[in-house]
């Protein structure tokens, strides 16, 4: 009988009684590297608490708007709160004014709420329906009926027809049908006006700079110009008043109109003496009266005042204007014209500038009125905007709406970030 | 009967055929329309003509005068308001019913563009297109002023009066001026505010025999209406046989003459309208004055006799006008030669006597044709002693400033000195 070669004892020595006092090979590396790693992180803090650099705080890249602020963190993260609490309204407001959107309204987001930052965005403003219907698909306001449609759920769903005025306030007495007929005769011929002679963007034929370049902020292109008797009227409605003269008068006050008449007319009997004394015209019927003459230059420049102001309020500026008789001179009424009809929506005509005019104003070649509202009803915004549709041009509230109410903007004075 | 007639109230516009409707001056006067300040050489037309009416002539101003207080003490007398009542606003400005204006416009800027033109509304818009022809917008109701015919019915729906528009005795007792017209002397006094299209040397006084021969027609129209309705209308008659101041009747010149053609104590009619006229178709057109006189002879009896019977009146007044009409279309195309004009004034002032006698009114007549017919000739062959005629002529008018003091005499007297004035 053999002996066995390997006994118990043998094979006990094989296992490591001491193996607890070592750690095994992936435990050590574990421990070794997390070591390692908090040592350089702390490091890496270290190094860029050294080189006072704390964008490896951000969350994200900011907005183009606040780039200027790098990594300066505090002018907006208000170190007493911690970075960890939303940005305070209180910093943002330091810079920038956000006026309320509405004195009624029952609760007011904060800054942040709906502006993100660290998003990347090329703008802080977040849109999205839901910012807005959360309060006007039911709305309610501190006190009183909301003057709003109370139930907005979407441009498709609940949002009301614009709130145009009934008529046209402008006292201007204008036909756009005539304006826009063919063969319309224009003072050196005929000539076909279009809508865009009259009505020119904002900030089109805005003086150039002088040095050639362009520079300087340009006046917004969302509006149209406003229309004005220099820019718009008077190349075809000069306001001629006398055969003798190649001036015309002033497009001002009728007292102004009238100072004008009687510095021209002295100066111009003072030149001709010879037309004085008036003769009278050979009588051709019996009974005829004759028309008063002027035997001095005074009496000739009061009667030439008064043919010429005669031609001027009964004809040339009534044309235009309501006059009504208020002593020796008429007043005039205030053109009255309306500068923008949509008060709580934006439109942009540069933004539509492909669309023909008349594809939206349909009923502006037709107009004889200047009471006519010309300005299009929503159903002509839907023909394009038309939220389920495949190719739909934007339905979002934020195409037409701001939240904040800029005539309440107040100037903001003082910065604590020193740029 | 003749009382329901004469309840039935007058409308308010005479009915006109016209198509369109009214769309009021200020649709013409624009600068580059018709408002220009000069007048313009690159076009048919002017173009200022709206500022000639506005400045020089009477008839933009003729609403106006309803509120003067020659028009406010009318009103009194009358018991209207004149510049509200249609019986004023008729002729003194565009008066036309709230349905036919386009747009809502100022009755008191006077006799108006459309007035005379017609309604513009359906020529307004076209006719400023390139191509367009003057005939085009008489089918849309313009009215034809370039003929001379068209012209003076125009002119003597107001100035001579129709169916619409009177002006009676009892207006002219208000204060209201009696009716008279001369087409050419009346164009000149406006002034006119077009060029004549018509190349013609002497349209001036074809103007004038149209004119004469209209008025003419209108004036027996106007008889036989009234005669059908209320009879005696004083305004028929020769004013200044009855108004005239009273002298002793030794000084009398009417009593001197005596009154061989009617029965003394009869007011005459007024026949300017066809004494003058009578010489100048003895000149143009002898045929027709011949079958002329044979009717007006008759209205002029019985219109001159205060006991006549209205109704032979009015079918003596009728059956001359329609004479006078066939009379009238022949002047627009009536031949006039050369030494027409010259003759023309000898032919008048060889009848000073028949033309003075015939009373004042005819006596103007006379003043305002020989006046334009003397203008219009010496405009096509200018005489060495045009200042002497022109001088003479004025005095004439000077001698009927003062109608009631108007006397035969002098005045053919003075007819006849410019007769020898001219070869």
């Amino acid at each position: 009988m053999s002996s066995r070669i390997r006994t118990t004892k043998q094979l006990a020595r094989r296992i490591n009684k001491e193996y607890f006092k070592k750690l095994a090979f992936i435990p050590r590396w574990r421990r070794l590297l997390s070591l390692i790693v908090t040592v350089l992180g702390l490091g890496w803090l270290v190094w860029y608490a050294f080189a006072r650099d704390a964008s490896i705080y951000s969350a994200g890249p900011l907005t183009k708007a606040h780039a200027s602020l790098g990594s300066q963190c505090g002018s907006c993260h208000n170190q007493e709160k911690g970075i960890a609490r939303m940005v305070a309204d209180t910093q943002c407001l330091s810079c920038h004014d956000g006026p309320v959107h509405s004195a009624r309204q029952v609760s007011t987001p904060a800054c942040a709420e709906c502006h993100v930052e660290h998003q990347g965005l090329e703008t802080l403003m977040v849109s999205g329906d839901r910012m807005c219907t959360s309060c006007h698909s039911d709305l309610h306001t501190t006190g009183g009926a909301p003057k709003v449609a109370a139930a907005i759920h979407s441009w498709s769903n609940g949002h009301p027809e614009f709130d145009l005025p009934k008529q046209d306030p402008g006292q201007i007495k204008f036909n756009h049908k005539v304006h826009l007929k063919k063969d319309l005769r224009g003072l050196s011929g005929l000539v076909q006006l279009r809508c865009r002679d009259c009505h020119r963007p904002a900030g089109i034929g805005a003086p150039a700079d002088p040095s050639g370049s362009v520079s300087g902020p340009r006046p917004s292109r969302a509006y149209m110009a406003p229309i004005t008797y220099a820019g718009q009227c008077a190349s075809c409605h000069p306001l001629e008043f006398d055969p003798r003269m190649t001036e015309v008068a002033p497009h001002k006050d009728p007292q102004v109109v009238h100072e004008f008449l009687v510095a021209k007319f002295s100066a111009y009997i003072q030149a001709h003496p010879e037309l004085l004394p008036e003769s009278a015209r050979a009588q051709r019927i019996v009974r005829q009266t004759q028309d008063p003459l002027a035997g001095s230059a005074r009496e000739w420049v009061l009667l030439r005042v008064a043919d010429s102001e005669r031609l001027l309020w009964t004809k040339t500026c009534l044309q235009c204007h309501r006059l009504t008789p208020d002593g020796a001179l008429p007043r005039v009424a205030p053109a009255n014209l309306n500068a923008r009809w949509l008060k709580h929506g934006n439109f942009d005509h540069s933004a539509h500038a492909s669309v023909d005019c008349e594809r939206c104003h349909t009923a502006a070649a037709g107009s004889e009125r200047t009471s006519d509202v010309l300005i299009p009803g929503a159903a002509v915004c839907r023909e394009c905007h038309a939220s389920g549709r495949a190719a739909s041009a934007g339905t979002e509230c934020t195409e037409c709406h701001e939240y904040h109410d800029w005539t309440k903007e107040k100037d903001v004075r003082h910065s604590k970030v020193g740029l | 009967m003749v009382l329901a007639c004469l309840l039935v109230p007058a409308p308010a516009f005479p009915a006109d055929a016209a198509p369109g409707n009214y769309t009021g001056p200020g649709s013409c006067g624009s600068t580059s329309c018709h408002g220009g300040i000069r007048p313009r050489s690159d076009n048919a037309v002017l173009q200022n003509e709206f500022t000639t009416w506005t400045l020089q002539d009477k008839h933009a101003r003729a609403t106006g005068v309803l509120n003067n207080d020659v028009g406010k003490r009318m009103g009194v007398i009358l018991g209207i308001d004149p510049s509200q009542s249609s019986k004023c606003l008729v002729c003194h400005s565009l008066n036309v019913p709230e349905d036919r204006q386009t747009r809502s416009f100022d009755k008191g800027e006077g006799v108006s563009c459309e007035s005379c033109h017609g309604p513009a509304s359906n020529w307004l818009g076209p006719h400023t297109q390139r191509g367009w022809q003057y005939e085009k917008g008489l089918e849309l109701g313009m009215k034809n002023t370039r003929n001379l015919m068209g012209r003076a019915e125009v002119c003597l729906g107001c100035h001579l009066g129709d169916d619409n528009r009177s002006v009676d005795h009892e207006m002219i007792a208000a204060g209201h001026p009696d009716l008279y017209f001369e087409l050419d002397s009346f164009t000149a006094a406006m002034p006119p505010h077009w060029k004549e299209t018509d190349k013609d040397p002497w349209i001036d006084v074809r103007a004038l025999a149209v004119g004469q021969g209209v008025q003419l027609r209108e004036n027996l129209l106007r008889i036989s209406r009234e005669a059908k309705h209320f009879w005696p209308e004083y305004a028929e008659l020769d004013c200044f046989a009855c108004h005239h101041s009273l002298t002793a009747a030794k000084d009398s010149w009417r009593q001197a003459r005596g009154y061989p053609d009617r029965r003394a104590g009869n007011p005459p009619w007024n026949s300017s309208r066809y004494v003058v006229f009578r010489v100048i178709l003895g000149q143009l057109d002898r045929d027709s004055a011949a079958r002329l006189d044979a009717g007006i002879k008759q209205v002029d009896e019985l219109v001159s006799d205060i006991r006549a019977d209205p109704a032979k009146i009015a079918q003596a007044a009728a059956q001359a006008a329609t004479t006078a009409d066939e009379v009238a279309k022949r002047m627009p195309g009536i031949q006039l030669d050369g030494s027409v004009g010259w003759r023309l004034i000898k032919a008048i002032t060889a009848n000073s006597d028949s033309i003075a006698g015939a009373g004042e009114r005819s006596a103007e007549q006379a003043a305002m044709v020989l006046d334009s017919v003397f203008l219009a000739s010496n405009r096509a062959a200018k005489v060495a002693n045009s200042q002497q005629i022109s001088r003479a002529i004025a005095a004439l008018f000077q001698l009927v400033e003062n109608p009631s003091a108007y006397n035969p005499a002098p005045f053919a007297q003075q007819m006849r000195s410019i007769g020898a004035l001219v070869q």
